[in-house]
This record gives C-alpha cells, structure tokens and sequence, in this order.
C-alpha cells in the first residue's frame, strides 16, 4: 500500500506520537552519557528561574537528559512558559515537558496550543499528548477547531494515543470534516456501536483514510472490540470489492497472528472474494 | 394642403443658409435655418397663442419589445396587450400612442389596447415621436439628416419637412411641432404648413421636447418649461430646473445624446439613467416630490432634489431598461419584464406588474397615475438589502451605497456594514470599504459585540472569522461596556489575523478591565519573547499598556520582570519602555491611558539610544 496524501500525513503523525522525536522539525534531546547514572546538579532549579536566557536554556538541557528522573522540576518549567521566554526557550521548555511527561504541566503547555506561531501549536499539541490528563484532553478537543491542518491532525492523533473515550465525539466531527488523523483514533476509542458507525463512512471516505481505523478496530482486544464487530468490519471491506480492499485484508492477515479461527476464516473468505480485483 | 416636395425642401433650405441672417421666423417660414435672435419675441407671441391649450396626457403603460412583440403592460393593473410588428427600432410612447417604425412605415398603436390607430408610409428609423391627440409629429433619422413627418389619426401626412440637421425628440402641442436641434434650438413649427413660428435660443444643452402633467418641456441636461418666461430663455431666465450634481455610478443622465440612435435592444445606457418629473411649486419650476431617480442596472436609487442625498435604494429582479417619473411615483422596467411603481418618497414599490417574458427594451409612460403611499424599510435597511446582494456588475455602484450607508446615525448600518465585510462573497474592494467604514461607526455595539461572539470555527465551518480590527477600533472609541470580555478572547484566538490583533490590542489599553488582567498576562507572557512582525509587536506594546491600566502591581511587576529578561526584541522593549515612561510622568497629569495626549503611541519608533533597564 502507497502512503500517500492524507495517510501519509497520518503515519507522519502517528510517528510524532510514538516516537515525539521523530518530526519535520524534530526536537534535539541531548545524549546522556553512556552507563552514568543521570542525575541533575543541585542549583538546576534556581537555573530554570534565571534571568539568563544561556542559564535557563543549559538548565533545560540539564534536564531532558536527566529525563523523568527530574520530572519534580516539571512546575519550574512550566514557570517558564507561564512567565514567557523567547522562541528557543519556549520550543525548549516545551519539548522538556513533554519528556517529563509530568501532566502538571499541562495547563501552561495548554495556553500554547492557542500561539499565534503554527510550529508552537504544534509542538504543544505533542506535548500535551504526551502529558495527558483532563487538561491536555479540554486543550486537545479544542484545537480539533483550529485553522491549521497540522495542529488538528496532531490533536486528532493525540486525543486517540491518550485514550480519550469523551473526545469520540468530535473525532467524528472532525473525521467528517477531513481530518484524517481522526480514523485511527476512533478506531482506538471507538465502542462497537461507534466502530459501526465508522465503519458505516466507508464508500463515503477514502478507503486509504479509513484503513487507519479498521487497522485500530481490528488489532484491538475481543474485550475492547468484540468479534461480531471485527467481522462485519471486514466484511464491509469485502463488500468493496476492489484491489486495495484485498491488499489491505491479505496485510491484515499477514500479522493478524492471535485471531480467532472464525475470524480468519472471515478474512480468508474476503481476499478470495476481493481476489478478482486484485493485482 | 400641398405638401413641400422633398427636392423644393432642400432647395429653400440651401436657399435659407446662403442668405445668411434674415429673419425667418414668426412670419411662417422653413425651419432650421440660419436665424438672428429675436431676443424672444417670436417664443413670447407662440405663448400667448398657446397659453392655455389642452395638453395631452400620457397614457400610464410599460410597453416592452420581445422578439418581435410590444407587450404592453398598463400601469393601473389592468389587462396587459400583446401585438406582433417587424420593428427597426425601439418604439415610442407619446400620448395615447405607441409609435413605431419598420418595413419602410410608422405605425401607431393604441398605448392602452395594442390596437393599430394608424400606418403611414415612411423611410427612416424612429428618433422621437410626439402628440397633440389629433396629429402626431414623428422624427425619423434619414441619412445623414432628419425627416420630421406629421401624421393625422387617420394615417394621412399632414407634412414632411426634410432637414440635413439632427433632430432630437418633438413634442407637440396644439398644432405646433417643438423639435430642438442643434444641441440650443428649439424650432416651433406649424405642424400643418411645416413653416417655423418661433425659435427658443436656450444656453443649456437640449435635444428632447415632451408634454408632462399639463406642460410641455425641452432639455436635456436639465429642464425648461414652455411658459412666459421662454422668451428669456437665451438670457438664461426661462423657467429651468436641473438635478443636482453629485458623484453616482456611472455617471447617468437624464436623456441620451441626440445623435444616439434608439436600438431595439437597451444598452447601458438605458440601464445608467437618471428620470426626474418637473412639478410647479408656487411660480418657480422644481422637480415633482422633491426627487430625482438614478437607475444602475439591477439598482434603482431615490435621490433628493435640493442636493442629491440618498433618500432610497432598492434593487430589481434583473436590469432596470425602461422608466419614467411620475407625479409622487415613479416607474420603471427591468429585462425580465416585472415592472414595478414605486413610491417616489420612500421608494416602498406600490405595484408590481409583469410582462410574462423577459424583454429587450422598454419604454415607460406615466402622467396621470396616482398610487397610495407605500411604505418602506429605514434608508439603512434598504442599503442593507441592496448591498446584501452579491453581483460583481454592481460593485461600483456598492462602494458608492456603502459610503452612503456609512454616514446613516443608525445601529442598522452598523450590522449591515458587519455583515458585508463578514460574507466571503463580498467583492474585495467593497469590503475593504466596509471595514473602514466599520472602524468609523459609533454606533451599534450591541451588533459589534454579537459578531465577536463568533469565532473561526473549522469543524462548525465557520471558516472566516470577524472583522475583529475594525469593530475594536469602533469599541475603543465608543468605550462601549462589555467589550473588554470579548476582544480578550480574540486578542487569544491564533485565527485572529495579525493585522487585527493590533487593533484588539489598542482597544483593549483602553477598554480592559481589572477582570481581564489574567488574560492580558497570559498574552504579554506569550508573546512579548515571540512577537514576530510590526503588528505583533504592537499589540504587545497596548496590551503591557492595558496591564499598566489595569493590571495593579502584578502588571506593573510582569512588565517589569519581562524587561529585565534577556528575551525582548530591542524594538519592543524600546516601545515598552516608552511606555512605561508616559505610565510614570503622565503628560497630562491624568495618568489615563485612554487620553491621547497621555498615551504614548505604541507604533512609536524605538529610540535607539535609550538604555534597556538593569537587570
């Protein structure tokens, strides 16, 4: 399968979530020495309230290496997105939360979703879904509205990375309105009502928009998303007919290793059926 | 009679010209020679005759031309006509008459049945017509001259009188042709004998005659009244009136140039036109309701007579073609065939009327017709309406009506001027106009702050968000409560252009109240280390302003603190400065930022040489 146009920027996206220093523009965490033991120096916390840019900015450093070992200096970062600082040391502050991963950060990160600056909405939207918490989410939900793709996409991504069941409303939304990054994440939240209903949408969305979903539904636990619902998926992927239905469906077969014998035999049944497009 | 011969006509013509300054007129000679002014004589000696004869009236009808068809479509409601005739040119309507030419004939029609009245043989295509209720006077263009043909009810030529000069339209009035010609004459000529009776010398452009309301008139630019005061007419003393001069769309007249010919189809011309019904008002000559009417295109405006204000404005279903003032009324045609009659005084349309079909041109009369008052929408209102529809043909004509509808004291013009700069589909210059305008108004606020209630909206597709610049440009002045709670949330929202931002801004250091200090800190923290650009920059500035205002010590102390920091750019910390500067020694002694004289301009140029603050 091509990655192109809008699955493209989905699997850009997803990769920001998963890997959040993997990116168009991707955040430099500094190296921590090999087989010391990270630690950060007593006077890093008076560091991050200086006056001096250099100061603030080493401190920063300082503390991405240290990683979440220094997550009790999360508040003292967020002083400094509260107070504001320049660009450098706001990208900074912001990439160093979102290795603390310290959601009591969330509500100064939360103000930056809403910069002026594309690339710092951005950046917060990453950071806020790797902070998590009521906070993130409320900020999240909200940029589904904004104007850039980008920062709606991320948002999208996000909200389905944070497990966020309340937001599966506006993903739908936004879904509907083409934002892409929507599928997989309803495809992560939805509950088998919901799956239907998105997988309802197929015939009036992309087909290679809609796999990002139907790759969540159908990975996920019986528990979460019971079979009966994983086999009417595919089989309104059958239904499709087409060479990327059963390109997709032969994918999905391959590393669909743990699945039931009559959800094989369901996926089986589809590529046969789907074969005749196939090329 | 014996009808002067074509070939004798040319001959005594010839004759006139190479005789040079005789006087040959009020002695019953031939027309449109030369001629040595009679300083009026002969007009006062054809008034005295005239004084007082019948004076026909116009039939109240819309005659439309349809391939083919007169439609003839009566003002009063009653049954419409239909007639087939292989026309040359665009009819016209004179009387009870609707004369028309084609096939080598002129024809007249009945204007209230369509019935054939009479034919007379003729060549030539109509130019103008005029009536007297037994003979009508018909100008036909000929060549390079004009033939004017006199015809009795019965279809026989009273007289045909050949000329190489350009005749405009005729009126007629008890047996005596008025033609006007060579853009200042107008011959009075004896519609039996052909002979001139009387010349008027005017210092004003005229190429029209016809009888209205019970007078008989010539012009062009303006108006002239036949009465007892023609006689002055080459002193400039006749009875006159005029539109006044003003600035419309482009650039309509009262009557087209004589040269023009009158084509089946109505051009632009017929479509920019202005209509106006002189009216008598104790002796002196004015305009009928104190109106004159423009049309532009689809648009059809009411305008007052002393100085040309604006009174009503009102668009058509398509192209007004056709039209005429009324007395309290006015008519016109538009090319889908509706014909409406409109109130003159408030331009409310009393009666709307249709032809059935869509019409190439059309020709109004109207003399007698009264209609009850209809109302109409306040000016603001109808502007509102007007402006609200969207047709790039009329966005001439839009930037004039919103430069109108920006001088109206009235909350309406305010959410109209809202409305158009918010519709993505308003042509671009007119809402640039609308936008200033906006930030000019006083009025409204209730409308303003209701628009900055919405805000851009991807997934609700509100994709374009308020015109936030101008509106807090309004607030700001007008001080307006409540205003403080919603610019905060647009001096937040990243959809805010940047452009207005700095507007929200300024308005805020003068509108903010302590309530919005967490707002205002929020934005100076975010942006006083990230402002990129002069707009962004600005908006700082106001806002460290608004906190300086409002802020108590923690502004004063967050303004403070982000000077000491390494983070500012040198030309907003210069502003900042400056500002804090005014905030400490108040040039007035207020201490009011709100006070011009006291707040420093936040666009003021960074001193280069003053010393950032220690650290």
């Amino acid at each position: 399968m091509h990655a192109n146009g809008p699955l493209r920027r989905v699997l850009v996206l997803a990769a920001l979530l998963v890997s959040p220093h993997v990116s168009a523009d991707p955040p430099k965490k500094p190296a921590p020495p090999r087989g010391v033991a990270v630690t950060v120096s007593p006077d890093v916390a008076k560091k991050l309230k200086s006056d001096d840019p250099a100061e603030v900015q080493s401190a920063l450093d300082e503390v991405r290496i240290a990683g979440p070992a220094a997550s009790h200096l999360a508040t003292d970062i967020a002083a400094i997105l509260d107070r504001g600082a320049s660009r450098a040391l706001t990208e900074a502050a912001l990439e160093t939360l979102g290795d603390l991963e310290a959601e009591s950060a969330a509500p100064a990160v939360a103000h930056y979703g809403v910069h002026r600056d594309v690339k710092l909405r951005r950046l917060a939207m990453q950071t806020l879904g790797r902070l998590r918490g009521p906070v993130a989410v409320k900020a999240l939900r909200a940029r589904l509205h904004d104007a850039d793709g980008m920062v709606r996409g991320t948002a999208a991504s996000a909200l389905g990375a944070m497990k966020a069941k309340e937001a599966l409303p506006d993903l739908f939304i936004a879904f509907d309105h083409k934002v892409a990054e929507a599928a997989a994440s309803i495809g992560q939240l939805c509950l088998p009502k919901d799956c239907d209903d998105f997988a309802g949408r197929l015939g009036r969305q992309p087909f290679e928009v809609m796999t990002g979903g139907f790759d969540q539904i159908l990975f996920r636990p019986t528990g979460e998303v019971p079979e009966d619902v994983k086999v009417k998926v595919i089989g309104r992927i059958r239904e499709l007919g087409t060479p990327e239905a059963n390109k997709f469906l032969r994918d999905v077969q391959k590393r669909l290793k743990a699945a039931s014998p009559r959800l094989k035999q369901a996926i089986e049944q589809a590529i046969a059926a789907t074969a005749g497009g196939a090329s | 009679m014996k009808l002067p011969s074509l070939a004798g006509l040319a001959a005594v013509s010839t004759m006139v010209v190479a005789c040079g300054g005789a006087p040959l007129v009020g002695g019953g000679t031939s027309p449109f020679g030369e001629w040595n002014d009679d300083q009026g004589a002969s007009a006062a000696t054809l008034w005295s005759r005239l004084k007082g004869a019948p004076v026909v009236r116009a039939t109240d009808v819309a005659v439309g031309v349809a391939n083919g068809k007169l439609i003839g479509v009566p003002l009063d409601g009653s049954a419409k006509w239909t007639t087939s005739y292989a026309l040359d040119a665009r009819p016209v309507l004179t009387g009870s008459l609707v004369v028309a030419t084609g096939g080598g004939n002129i024809v007249a029609f009945d204007a209230k049945s369509g019935q054939k009245v009479w034919t007379a043989s003729s060549p030539g295509s109509l130019r103008g017509a005029g009536d007297d209720g037994a003979l009508t006077a018909v100008v036909l263009g000929h060549g390079k001259g004009s033939l004017l043909v006199v015809v009795s009810r019965d279809g026989r030529v009273v007289s045909r009188t050949e000329t190489d000069v350009s005749l405009g339209t005729p009126a007629m009035l008890s047996g005596v042709v008025f033609v006007p010609w060579g853009s200042q004459y107008v011959s009075a000529i004896d519609a039996k004998s052909g002979s001139e009776l009387a010349r008027i010398l005017v210092r004003e452009k005229t190429s029209h005659a016809w009888t209205a309301g019970g007078h008989l008139y010539f012009g062009e630019v303006g108006i002239f009244r036949f009465d007892d005061k023609t006689r002055f007419a080459s002193q400039n003393r006749a009875s006159h009136v005029t539109v006044p001069p003003r600035e419309l769309a482009g650039s309509p007249t009262l009557f087209s140039a004589p040269e023009t010919k009158f084509p089946i189809i109505a051009g632009a011309r017929d479509r920019i036109r202005l209509y106006a019904r002189a009216a008598d008002r104790e002796g002196a000559l004015t305009l009928d309701s104190g109106r004159y009417f423009a049309t532009y295109y689809r648009l059809v405006m009411g305008l007052r007579a002393e100085r040309g204000q604006l009174t009503w404005a009102l668009a058509r279903p398509a192209d007004v073609i056709g039209g005429v003032a009324g007395s309290g009324v006015m008519a016109v045609c538009d090319a889908s065939g509706k014909v409406a009659v409109i109130d003159a005084q408030s331009g409310g349309v009393a009666r709307e009327l249709d032809a059935g079909e869509a019409l190439q041109s059309c020709v109004v009369g109207m003399d007698e017709l009264r209609v009850p008052h209809a109302a109409a929408p306040p000016l603001a209102q109808q502007l509102a309406d007007v402006l609200g529809k969207k047709d790039a043909e009329l966005a001439t004509a839009h930037r004039l009506l919103l430069r109108e509808l920006a001088t109206l004291e009235d909350e309406v013009a305010t959410k109209a001027l809202i409305d158009l700069v918010s519709d993505s589909k308003t042509p671009v210059p007119v809402a640039a106009d609308a936008r200033t305008s906006l930030a000019g108004r006083r009025n409204g606020g209730r409308f303003m702050i209701e628009a900055l209630r919405r805000h851009y909206d991807f997934l609700s597709d509100v994709l374009i968000p308020p015109p936030s610049g101008p509106i807090a440009q309004a607030l700001g002045r007008m001080k307006e409560p409540g205003a403080a709670q919603v610019l905060v949330l647009h001096l937040l929202d990243p959809a805010t252009p940047d452009a207005d931002l700095r507007h929200i801004a300024a308005a805020l250091a003068t509108v903010a109240r302590p309530d919005d200090a967490k707002e205002l800190r929020q934005f100076f923290a975010m942006y006083h280390g990230t402002a990129q650009g002069d707009d962004q920059e600005l908006a700082v500035t106001s806002i460290a302003q608004a906190l300086l205002r409002v802020g108590g010590k923690d502004g004063k102390a967050t303004v403070d603190a982000a000077l000491a920091r390494g983070s500012m750019a040198e030309t907003l910390k210069a502003r900042i400065q400056s500002v804090l500067e005014a905030n400490t020694h108040p040039k007035d002694g207020a201490g009011d930022a709100s006070k011009d004289a006291a707040t420093p301009k936040p666009d003021a140029k960074p001193d280069a040489k003053k010393k950032p603050p220690a650290k």
